[in-house]
């Protein structure tokens, strides 16, 4: 199913391989936007993009781009894999167009994807998972009620060193609870 | 905690929080930690990262 979004200053839908531009290209190349992302290990090609945008099924997988309404830019995406047997999702959120940082689109927008998983996929638990020194995903989890269910010690290189990766999770219920 | 969020020192109460703080967002928090970081001298946990939750609770940090 192709998804649609709104929110106040975004929308949200499926990409498909026109998708795949020389823009997403340039985050996925930026050391900064991908520091705690597990695609930083990988090499990037705008082919590399177009697999792994087909590589989402829109049944039970789902790579939804953020939109800019004011310039109608690119400036993220999120990816949600949906287990349909056990209502649960794993997803995760990637800002790349940095002007985009610090401006509240995170929250603003996983509120609009948590109400798709939620409501129009049957979904019942929504989880992320953070690397510990990454502060600002560590607030928007918290700022937007999501619990931390654990913390995996040392479990990915980061920087210099190795560090946690706290577990994130939200139920419908907590969901709807607080809308 | 007002340098770190550009405010006002008289912009920040002694009660605050990121609810009542518009400044106080995920940079913000960014700012906030790596402050507190330099002054003990090591970095926070992911926890310690997210009960920095008041005003309050970043003062028990550096006392």
């Amino acid at each position: 199913m192709s998804v649609r979004l709104e929110t106040g200053r975004y929308f949200l839908r499926t990409l498909d391989e026109t998708d795949a531009t020389e823009r997403y290209l340039s985050w996925m190349r930026d050391p900064d936007v991908m520091r705690y992302l597990h695609a930083r290990f990988e090499t990037h090609s705008l082919d590399s993009i177009r697999r792994y945008i087909a590589g989402h099924d829109n049944l039970t997988s789902f790579l939804i781009g953020v939109f800019c309404k004011e310039s109608g830019l690119h400036v993220g995406n999120y990816s949600a894999r949906c287990n349909p047997h056990h209502k649960t999702v794993e997803q995760g959120v990637l800002i790349g167009d940095r002007a985009h940082w610090g401006r509240g689109a995170v929250l603003e927008t996983r509120a609009a994807v948590l109400d798709f998983l939620f409501d129009a996929q049957g979904m019942e638990k929504v989880c992320g998972n953070v690397y510990a020194d990454n502060v600002a995903s560590l607030f928007n989890y918290k700022a937007q009620g999501w619990r931390h269910e654990g913390t995996l010690v040392s479990h990915v290189k980061s920087g210099e060193g190795r560090c946690d990766v706290l577990c994130f999770a939200i139920s419908r219920d907590e969901w709807r609870a607080r809308r | 905690m007002a340098s770190a969020l550009g405010l006002e020192l008289r912009d920040v109460g002694s009660d605050a929080t990121p609810e009542s703080l518009n400044a106080w967002d995920s940079l913000g928090h960014m700012r906030i930690s790596a402050q507190i970081e330099e002054k003990i001298g090591r970095p926070l946990t992911g926890e310690e990262v997210l009960a920095l939750a008041s005003v309050q609770d970043v003062a028990a940090h550096l006392a």
